[in-house]
């Protein structure tokens, strides 16, 4: 490659790597508390969060595997990134809003609070090494893409793009984070784009490649299909390889992380369905056309993924730095938010636990250091997988997602199930896929197991055996109910539920303590009979309702209890009025808790509610500063 | 032609989530 297109690409990179880190200082000032570090203060809006959400499947693997099988293949290239749109739209209709509900930062906290403090030590492990690995897997192929056109050394490449990944990740926590996937979706988005339009317009339309590839590569999903599957069964591979992304898209830490500092349930919701939508748009049949295009001129890679960076150096010098950064943009993407994960999970389920008393800017202080040395695994294993190869270390990153499914299933949807079960299944899965992963046989033909497979189903056969043995062994009554002492804290919990707050999410942001604390009081307010839960499974189990008893003795405790559910209370008003009188001139939230009379953080948190129920919206896409009433609102403050 | 059929897939899935995003929105407002 001559030295003036080297040298635009470099321009590009220098100009896009001096945007990360501005975000990085501008997400900086956003971050007041270890909420805002961990979860971005549960402010992340939906279209922000679907842009968030495609840069994970928006990845350098995509890149190189999807438009690799596009070149082999054709059409059916598509299936990758396809199969994770539909895993979106599955945590859209069944997942996002459960996660968000429960108030917890990562997964193994949610199961700490359902099970017990054992499972959740057992289950972080999983989640933090298989983020750590995925950001491993990530840099790799980054320093990859670097080297093959830049011609550096491959060491020089992990170090720029892991110090950069570091340097946002590590100012801004989860803002900074998900404000460069942002920029990177955009950039990457405009890539694909104007590869296909530049092929179109050089190499011609589709009739070009109707004219120069066989049939088959028009078909859906075709003759693809690997190992014994290869080039029979096509309708099966597909329907393996979707179920195959339903298990590490669902029970993956760094998503969850995402879906829980969405700013509300519509959010959550809305957000995974706008990601598929984008990966459907961008990354699938575009994707599969640039690899198409590869065979259609008749370019010969010595890899079939290989193909992108072959037909970038045909593009003009711009055009091929513009394509070149928003690839490194969609690697460094993926990277920041997996490690952004294991840092969360960690903080979250290794260090908090431990420190009870530790103020929240020394919380803070601790997860930047864990995130510190989470790159620093990351940046050695990225040198370590050069060795042995990125195949491996996502063998095991996706495995160790996978075990964690079928706890994950029973917290929501299984009552029966205990810690004792959970605790074994994810154990014994854990040791045994690592083997299988390390024992390198299923890299051997026929392929036939993916390490997903053997790890998702001995997790679930340990659950169900240990399941049985123990409602087996424990029969009769398990613990005799001994007398309850309500707490202030109690009381106080009690109070908030009576005021519409009947997620554990609404309790937790309230009264700013842990998802353990708000179960411990609802668990002591249930046996006093003060709450009922709604149902045993999924929302219900979820949502609790105040009883009778319970609204008498918030009255003898000179409560002012609402005897209708869902009126709001007195204090919610008044934030409502007041967005109202105030939505005509720019305001902050200072001038609105001096105006309503309340401590600034108590106020914004009472807004995370009000914003849930759609009674006030925002107009902001990023952080959230002002507000203004909705017509629900309006209405509600009328009655 | 028949990744084209896929592409329906996909846009009957997008719109089936759409329906049951809707009803759960409403639920919660009820």
């Amino acid at each position: 490659m001559d030295t003036s297109r080297i040298g635009i690409m470099v321009v590009f990179v220098v100009i896009y790597l001096a945007a990360l880190i501005l975000i990085g200082l501008i997400t900086k000032k956003w971050v007041k508390e270890s909420s805002g570090y961990l979860v971005a203060g549960r402010g992340i809006g939906t279209l922000t969060m679907g842009v968030a959400l495609v840069s994970i499947i928006a990845a350098g693997t995509t890149f190189s595997g999807a438009t690799g099988l596009g070149f082999t293949v054709g059409m059916p290239g598509a299936i990758w990134s396809f199969s994770w749109a539909f895993s979106a739209l599955l945590c859209a209709m069944f997942f996002a809003r459960l996660s968000r509900a429960t108030g917890c930062y990562s997964i193994a906290e949610w199961i700490g609070v359902r099970f017990g403090d054992r499972a959740r030590y057992v289950l972080t492990i999983p989640q933090a090494i298989a983020s750590i690995l995925s950001g491993a897997a990530q840099i790799v192929g980054s320093a990859f893409i670097i080297t093959g056109i830049c011609g550096c050394s491959y060491m020089t490449a992990v170090i720029v793009s892991s110090i950069i990944v570091l340097v946002y990740s590590y100012m801004g926590g989860l803002w900074a984070v998900t404000m460069t996937e942002f920029l990177q979706v955009i950039l990457l988005c405009f890539a694909v784009v104007l590869s296909v339009g530049w092929l179109m317009a050089t190499y011609g339309g589709w009739s070009t490649l109707t004219g120069s590839l066989p049939a088959h590569f028009f078909h859906y999903p075709g003759k693809l299909g690997w190992g014994v599957f290869n080039g029979k069964w096509g309708l099966l591979t597909q329907i393996g390889l979707a179920v195959g992304f339903f298990l590490i898209v669902v029970p993956n830490t760094y998503i969850w992380t995402k879906t829980a500092a969405t700013r509300s349930m519509k959010s959550a919701q809305r957000g995974f369905w706008v990601a598929a939508i984008l990966a459907y748009v961008f990354v699938t049949w575009l994707i599969a056309m640039i690899g198409m295009y590869g065979k259609a001129i008749g370019l010969e890679p010595a890899s079939p993924n290989a193909i992108y960076g072959l037909l970038v150096n045909k593009m003009p010098a711009i055009l091929a730095a513009l394509v070149f950064t928003g690839i490194l943009s969609a690697i460094m993407s993926t990277a920041s938010g997996a490690i952004m994960g294991a840092g969360v999970t960690i903080t979250r389920d290794l260090y908090q636990p431990f420190a009870k008393n530790a103020t929240d800017a020394q919380v803070t202080r601790m997860s930047q250091i864990i995130v510190v040395l989470c790159w620093i695994i990351v940046f050695v294993l990225s040198l370590v997988f050069k060795a042995i190869g990125p195949l491996l270390a996502l063998g095991l990153c996706f495995a160790y997602f996978a075990i964690t499914l079928p706890p994950f299933l029973a917290s929501f949807y299984f009552p029966s199930v205990k810690e004792p079960e959970v605790f074994w299944a994810v154990i014994v899965s854990f040791v045994v896929t690592t083997w299988y992963v390390l024992s390198k046989q299923w890299l051997q033909p026929p392929h036939f197991f993916h390490p997903i497979w053997v790890g998702v189903a001995i997790s679930f056969i340990v659950l169900v055996v240990v399941n049985f043995i123990r409602r087996a062994v424990s029969s009769g009554s398990e613990k005799s109910r001994r007398t309850i002492e309500v707490t202030d804290r109690d009381t106080e919990v009690l109070a908030l539920i009576a005021q519409g707050r009947n997620l554990p999410i609404y309790l937790i942001d309230e009264l700013g303590v842990t998802a353990r604390e708000v179960n411990e009081s609802i668990e002591r307010l249930l046996a006093a009979s003060y709450v009922t839960r709604r149902g045993t499974r999924a929302m219900g189990y979820l949502t609790v309702d105040v009883t009778d008893a319970g609204r008498t003795y918030l009255a003898s405790k000179g409560y002012t209890v609402q005897d209708k559910v869902g009126v709001l209370s007195d204090i919610d008003r008044t934030i409502i009025a007041a967005v109202r009188d105030m939505s005509a001139k720019k305001f902050d939230i200072t001038t609105l808790a001096e105006r309503v009379n309340l401590d600034e953080r108590v106020l914004s948190n009472k807004l995370l509610y009000l914003l849930d129920k759609e009674l006030v919206s925002t107009p902001e896409l990023f952080r959230i500063s002002t507000f203004e009433v909705t017509r629900r609102g309006l209405k509600a403050i009328e009655v | 032609m028949s990744w084209l059929w896929s592409v329906l897939f996909a846009i009957v899935m997008v719109i089936i989530t759409w329906v049951k995003i809707r009803n759960d929105e409403m639920e919660e407002n009820n």
